[in-house]
């Protein structure tokens, strides 16, 4: 929704705040005294569909659009609000009434109509599969949507002509024009689309639905921010079909939400840290059973893990929930957030010291858990008996090194091998760029490499033990070359030349992985964020900039998320 | 050692899944019957997850194992090892989901192929506190549930309505037909192993398929 700022940058959110906007616009208070319930209106105005409310740390209200990303620090009708009493205002000391006002009002109003028709122009709703939510698409924004763009411009111009026709003394009623149309589709759109291009299949849309409820655990702050977290699971799904999303995703997008300064950022640190590690959640869970190898060789020597072995305690027990889910289920929000820029660093790296230094916390308490059941049941009470967060960060510091290691011990001599080869073909040097830069890389460049280097295929070795992950790993469907050659790779313990996860096991340490999370955020803009600054009309702000009365706010957060509710709801066709 | 305690008093190990869409209800269903409460902002499985509880049916002490498992499709090729062995399978569907209740024969089938053969299975229709916004009738799961025959509940896992009922009835059918001979207990679960542990130790279960039971 556009923002069409008639008066100050302060909005009149809060109760008595009339004088001031008033003021602001130069305008003699007790002269419109009978405007009170404009602004009253306005206070109360539920979020409206599509948006989302949250707060930061001080509770300073900011709103996103959800479907385009629009971030706005003011309620999304008060621009709204304030430009109908800004032209009312006009329009009286015009001294137009009756007939006058009318015409003025209507003409208005087909002003804002035709500007939502532009808008719209840019908006199909391509034909979905069976009963895959409708999702719309704009080809100019490259935005995909599950609300239907029209309806925030049907209520934002009910909402003028409600308030424009009630001044004037005349009757409410629904705004003249009827309902807003989204262009026609072009012919084979819906082809294009479902090739993947930017369109989230409708099974990953309502896993994404059905999860956010459930992935704020209880923390009211992720909660406020889940209309945000949602977005950046679906935006990340667009980009990058073959990963899509997959469960424990959401609880990474939360932690990236709450620590980051606003959306965009938000957004570009989530998929660079996916992009970097998104072997652990690609369909047979590729690095999750080549980090698990690690983990057991780096754990081997510690009294627990013996421990856990002779109780036939299995990583994949409690790896999966800690790894996939950003150690939702191991600690609390202070500690993850403590090291979450760690963990951005480390990668791979970080998610192993971060374990180890868990478990070697815990290990009294361990130690005291007599059988698997025990510890099975005990994994409920991780988070509750996690270290401190100050001590907990020196001790991942200290495995860090060790984690290092391990991580380089399988990772590619991706830099010396590549200045060493002779770029052959564009294809090749292409690989060797994605090598180098540490992204995963398609099979057949990955064979491309192997051939270039006079190296045998690797061979799927067996993980040392616990097969259920790695049997998943090797009879996982996966449809691209990632998850295969990564797990091929992480299976093939002598495979030092493999090029294994290159990103995810970064050698080169601090430098490359922020480089690479920086590029990846500059695509995501690019790709994708880009268009909320198009459709919001409005610059990135920062989230809490603004000095928005949170009170009025916080009252609406709960019916927020009602709307948001009903919202995702309606778009399950 | 361990059988001094509460926790090893009991006459029959009983290993029990459930599985079902993602969203259906599944941890909040195990959650009511372990705590006897709902379960808060909770979040939604990766992988697995376990509970366990003594429960007394016709007069023994029977302790249920019961394995939770993630609903999403890419875990099923994870989540299938803890089927094996089971002596009891929930399928969880949401009463206001119709998508979850249309893959109940996709779970069924997983669940008859890779538990026991004689598994003790039960559909469950989760969330009935939901009664305004129901998408599936009562009456047409309990067809369903009669033509695939296996037996049918419908819970709240938030009121905790049918959830007790639920395990109890499984755990009931089990009983019985141990009692009549149709399964060796000895063949039963005799630890929380998951299902790759299980592979070699599990002839006992396989040699069962051929006295399946009608359930």
């Amino acid at each position: 929704m556009s923002q069409r700022s008639a008066g100050s940058q302060r909005g009149f959110t809060q109760p008595g705040a009339l004088q001031e906007f008033c003021s602001a616009l130069g305008i003699d208070v007790p002269q419109y005294a009978d405007l009170q319930w404009v602004v009253e209106e306005a206070v109360h105005a539920p979020v409206p569909q599509g948006w989302s409310e949250q707060r930061d740390a001080d509770g300073v209200a900011s709103f996103v659009c959800v479907s385009s990303g629009a971030f706005s620090a003011q309620h999304p009708l008060d621009a709204v609000y304030r430009d109908s009493l800004a032209v009312i205002v006009r329009l009286r000391r015009e001294g137009r009434s009756g007939a006058a006002y009318s015409a003025a009002v209507a003409e208005h109003l087909a002003d804002r109509r035709r500007e939502a028709e532009e808008y719209l122009e840019a908006w199909y709703a391509p034909e979905v599969a069976g009963d895959a939510p409708q999702c719309y698409y704009s080809e100019g924004l490259k935005a995909v949507s599950w609300l239907c763009p029209a309806a925030r411009w049907e209520e934002e111009l009910s909402v003028r002509w409600r308030v424009l026709q009630c001044a004037g003394g005349g009757a409410p009623g629904p705004p003249p024009g009827g309902p807003l149309r989204l262009a026609e589709p072009p012919a084979g759109l819906a082809q294009r689309l479902a090739g993947g291009s930017s369109c989230v299949p409708g099974a990953a849309l309502n896993t994404i639905n059905v999860d956010m409820p459930r992935t704020a655990g209880g923390d009211d702050e992720v909660t406020a921010l889940l209309g945000t977290i949602r977005s950046m699971c679906v935006q990340r799904a667009a980009e990058d079909p073959e990963l899509s999303y997959c469960q424990g995703m959401g609880m990474v997008a939360a932690l990236f939400a709450v620590s980051s300064r606003c959306e965009e950022q938000a957004y570009a640190r989530f998929s660079g840290y996916i992009w970097r590690l998104r072997g652990l959640w690609l369909p047979g869970f590729p690095l999750l059973v080549a980090g698990a190898a690690l983990f057991e060789q780096l754990a081997a020597g510690r009294p627990w893990f013996q421990h856990f072995e002779q109780a036939g305690f299995e990583y994949n027990m409690y790896l999966p929930q800690a790894w996939l889910a950003l150690f939702q289920t191991w600690l609390p929000r202070q500690a993850r957030q403590l090291l979450l820029p760690l963990l951005e660093r480390e990668g791979l790296a970080g998610l192993l010291a971060t374990s180890l230094a868990v478990l070697d916390h815990l290990e009294p308490w361990l130690l005291q858990l007599e059988d698997e059941e025990d510890l099975l049941m005990g994994l409920q009470e991780f988070r509750g008996r996690a270290p401190d967060p100050e001590g907990l960060v020196e001790a991942v510091r200290a495995w860090l090194p060790r984690a290092r290691r391990g991580a380089l011990l399988r990772a590619p001599a991706a830099a010396a091998a590549a200045s060493g080869a002779e770029p052959g073909s564009p294809a090749l040097a292409a690989a060797l760029a994605a090598e180098a830069a540490g992204l995963p890389l398609r099979r057949s460049q990955a064979a491309l490499l192997r051939a270039e280097r006079g190296q045998e295929p690797a061979l799927p070795a067996r993980p040392r033990r616990s097969k259920t992950w790695a049997a998943a790993a090797a009879s996982a469907q996966s449809p691209g070359g990632a998850a295969e050659h990564l797990a091929a790779g992480a299976q093939a313990p002598g495979g030092a030349e493999e090029p294994l996860a290159a990103g995810a096991q970064s050698p080169r340490g601090a430098a490359e992985p922020l480089a690479a999370s920086g590029s990846a955020g500059a695509a995501a803009a690019a790709g994708g964020l880009a268009p909320a600054a198009a459709a919001g009309g409005g610059g990135p702000a920062v989230l809490g900039g603004a000095g928005a009365a949170a009170a009025p706010h916080a009252r609406r957060s709960q019916r927020a998320l009602a709307r948001s509710d009903d919202g995702e709801g309606s778009s399950r066709r | 050692m361990a059988s001094e305690k509460e926790k090893d008093q009991y006459d029959y190990l009983f290993k029990f899944i459930i599985i079902g869409d993602a969203g259906a209800g599944k941890s909040c269903l195990l959650h009511q019957f372990i705590e006897n409460r709902y379960k808060k902002g909770s979040s939604h499985t990766i992988g697995v997850e376990f509970g366990s509880k003594i429960i007394h049916v016709g007069g023994r002490n029977i302790k249920l194992q019961i394995w939770d498992t993630a609903g999403q499709e890419r875990y099923r090729s994870v989540t299938r090892s803890y089927y094996r062995g089971a002596a009891g399978a929930l399928i969880v569907y949401d009463i206001t989901n119709r998508d979850s209740y249309n893959h109940l024969v996709n779970w069924l089938q997983d669940a008859r192929t890779l538990a026991r053969a004689d598994t003790s299975i039960i559909t469950v229709g989760n969330k009935c506190d939901m009664k305004d916004k129901r998408a599936v009738t009562f009456l047409e799961a309990s067809r369903c549930a009669q033509e695939n025959d296996i037996l049918f509940l419908e819970t709240s896992a938030l009121t905790g309505e049918g959830v007790e009922d639920v395990f109890i009835k499984v755990a009931r059918v089990i009983l019985n037909k141990i009692e009549d001979g149709l399964i060796d207990p000895n063949t039963m679960v005799s630890g929380t192993h998951t299902g790759s542990q299980r592979i070699g130790s599990d002839s006992g279960g396989e040699a069962m398929s051929s006295k399946t039971c009608s359930c």
